[in-house]
């Protein structure tokens, strides 16, 4: 036998799949993006076989917000696992892989099998993911009574004299919205508070300390802020007149009320709604994740809050809704990560915060609010929606430092009904945890006609499986929420059925709308 | 004693211990009864039977592994688990076509930490090397156009250089 031939017959092209399979296994992430440079049989294998292996790898080295990060946000560990157990119950249902091609690796399967794997982590150490409760008041009528005597003092202190050297107690925050909240004054946080104005600046910083005008029948409105004080103003555009209609003080902001949908609301001692106004940009607060943040005079604070009990994060429909929105939108990835989407006018921009080294890095920015809507995705990909009918995933990475951020283009999809596209898309942000969650379910119910069903089969975060009562099929929905409002309607069969990719119906969108 | 019979013919008398390392010979074995008697090997020559049998007299008094064992491990951590032991490394340096022929045989005959280190001593063979290094490492032709290299340079970028 010739070296030669023995060579031929053995390489690491040739050796029977299950074991370069296993052989693969045992490679980083980087080793088999070099493996793919090799040759086409190589290639082939790790992109078609083994693309759940080649990508888990990539992004276990490469996303250090990646998906598991999700853990932190304030959800027991057992909650996770339930919801893992019932996405996965739902996606055993479909019974086979569905292969994608290369670059929409994402499959169903995937996304099931990595979703399992974070989750038996999660299970086998709950410890290390267990939110902190060192912040939270407890709710009993003698601590209510204490805390509410504490503010009257801290009040005090605050007016009376600036150089009290205590540090004063920070005020917290009670998880029922009915209840009479306290917010959080920057001043008193230093323990939790975290300013970043001193590291690169936000692009668009003078948005947010003067906030721009927006134009109501023929009265243009800006507010501003000088001080502590919170200044509306008014124009009236005919006559050229201005005037202020209105001041507030910061300081006497004690009340917070989460309204339905998701606006926080804060309300003067007067009584004023203010919420138009902060959306407005001179004073912001979002609450996401067990943080608020807010701006005040170009400054983002934020503050470890409370736990709500709505799992609906007004992030959620920030970023769904676009339209002619102004405001400050928050999508932490991590408690070090978050994208912040800022917006003002007919302006947005979007960077990436880093809150240990303070950098803010700019992603992107448009002059139209219509173009571009970004998804920070399960598997760490961003997508970005854009108008001219594709999709784009960019896969950031730090240098060493974290001080460098690079984006690359990992996938580009032409087409919006590009069946692949929208599987990619929906079932890769899919998990994004706590904020389709309540939008889903707040949904569910205008999408499916739930007199003519037996049961709900499953339900994730934006889709359901359905029994139809009347014809024994079980029904896919698939909600698209961030698209059209709408939502993709299929009979699970389609998906048993199918060799290769599936071409869906695009009879079967449902256009009505989810409002 | 079990008598192992090589594709080329060779014979080899091992321990019933040793042969049990296979999981493949173990349940022929408990098929068959205590009276084994010769067991043909026919997709494994004696050179390759012969270093196989050292690994698993070597390993004989191991713990075997359980069925299913890998099933709930994830692969964070198997990737935790990249170092080899030194019998083994020493073991495993031997020439390439060698040692993909040991580790077909562990799959073949399921012997999963010999399948295990192979896999590993492979991996690490790959790892740090360049794409050419690569191919040269393992024989591997190019069969990409220039152009299709620099497409794939190109998606590869973000993964390099961290």
């Amino acid at each position: 036998m010739s070296l030669g031939k023995v060579m031929v017959e053995k390489t690491l092209e040739n050796i029977p799949l299950e074991v370069v399979s296993e052989i693969f296994t045992q490679c980083d992430g980087t080793s088999l993006s070099r493996l793919c440079a090799t040759s086409k049989r190589l290639r082939d294998i790790i992109h078609v076989y083994l693309p759940h292996k080649y990508y888990g790898a990539l992004c276990t080295e490469h996303l250090p917000f990646r998906r598991f990060d999700a853990r932190y946000v304030p959800k027991q560990p057992k909650e996770w696992v339930n919801e893992c157990s019932k996405l996965f119950d739902c996606l055993n249902g479909l019974n086979k892989p569905i292969p994608f091609c290369f670059d929409e690796y994402v499959s169903i399967w995937t996304t099931s099998k990595l979703l399992i794997q974070s989750h038996e982590e999660l299970a086998e150490t709950p410890d290390k993911y267990e939110v902190s409760v060192a912040d939270v008041v407890p709710e009993t009528p003698q601590e209510v009574e204490d805390n509410e005597s504490g503010q009257e003092d801290d009040e005090g202190s605050m007016s009376s004299d600036d150089n009290d050297t205590t540090q004063p107690e920070p005020r917290r925050l009670y998880t029922d919205p009915h209840k009479r909240l306290h917010f959080v004054h920057h001043e008193w946080l230093p323990q939790n508070s975290t300013p970043l104005n001193d590291s690169v600046p936000c692009r668009q910083k003078s948005w947010y300390t003067g906030g721009p005008p927006y134009t109501i029948g023929g009265r243009m409105e800006w507010i501003d802020s000088d001080g502590d004080i919170l200044k509306h103003y008014g124009l009236d555009l005919r006559t050229g007149e201005a005037s202020i209609e209105k001041q507030w003080d910061f300081r006497k902001f004690t009340e917070l009320f989460v309204h339905p949908r998701d606006r926080p609301i804060m309300i003067s001692p007067e009584g004023d709604i203010v919420a138009e106004v902060l959306y407005n940009g001179a004073y912001l607060v979002n609450f996401t994740k067990g943080w608020y943040y807010y701006f005040l005079e170009g400054v983002l604070h934020r503050v470890r809050g409370h736990v709500r009990q709505s799992s609906r994060a007004p992030i959620a429909e920030g970023l769904i809704d676009t339209h002619g929105t102004n405001g400050l939108h928050v999508w932490p990835l991590s408690d070090r990560f978050l994208f912040i989407k800022l917006e003002g006018g007919s302006m947005w921009c979007v960077h990436l915060v880093d809150w240990e080294t303070g950098l803010w890095h700019f992603m992107m920015e448009s002059e139209d609010t219509r173009v571009v809507i970004l998804y920070p995705s399960y598997s760490g990909i961003i997508y970005v929606h854009g108008r001219n009918d594709y999709v784009v995933g960019l896969m950031p990475k730090f240098s060493a430092d974290y001080t460098n951020l690079t984006w690359y283009e990992v996938s580009r999809n032409y087409g919006m009904q590009n069946t692949q596209s929208y599987y990619s898309l929906l079932f890769d942000f899919n998990y994004v945890p706590d904020t389709l969650t309540g939008r889903f379910a707040w949904g569910l119910d205008r999408i499916v006609d739930f007199e003519s069903v037996t049961a709900e089969v499953a339900q994730g975060d934006s889709y359901a499986m359905v029994l139809n009562n009347e014809d024994g099929k079980v029904y896919c929905y698939v909600f698209l929420y961030h698209f059209t409002r709408s939502a993709i309607k299929f009979i699970r069969e389609d998906l048993a059925e199918a060799d290769g990719s599936i071409t869906l119906d695009i009879n079967r969108i449902f256009h009505e709308p989810v409002q | 004693m079990v008598t192992l019979v090589s594709s080329d013919g060779v014979s080899f008398n091992v321990d019933q211990k040793v042969a049990s390392r296979s999981a493949l010979i173990k349940n022929m074995m408990e098929d068959i009864g205590e009276d084994a008697g010769e067991i043909p090997v026919p997709n494994v020559s004696s050179n390759v039977l012969k270093k196989v049998i050292e690994y698993c007299t070597y390993h004989k008094d191991d713990p075997l592994p359980q069925s299913g064992e890998d099933e709930g491990t994830s692969a964070a951590d198997k990737k935790k688990s990249t170092v080899i032991d030194d019998w083994d490394y020493n073991f495993l340096q031997v020439d390439q076509e060698m040692l993909f022929e040991i580790i077909l045989t562990a799959n073949y005959l399921d012997i999963k930490p010999l399948l295990d280190v192979g896999c590993k001593t492979v991996a690490n063979m790959i790892k740090g090397k360049t794409p050419e290094e690569i191919r040269r490492t393992f024989n591997i032709a190019n069969d990409f156009t220039p152009e299709e290299e620099a497409q794939i340079r190109r998606e590869n970028e973000w993964a390099e250089d961290r």
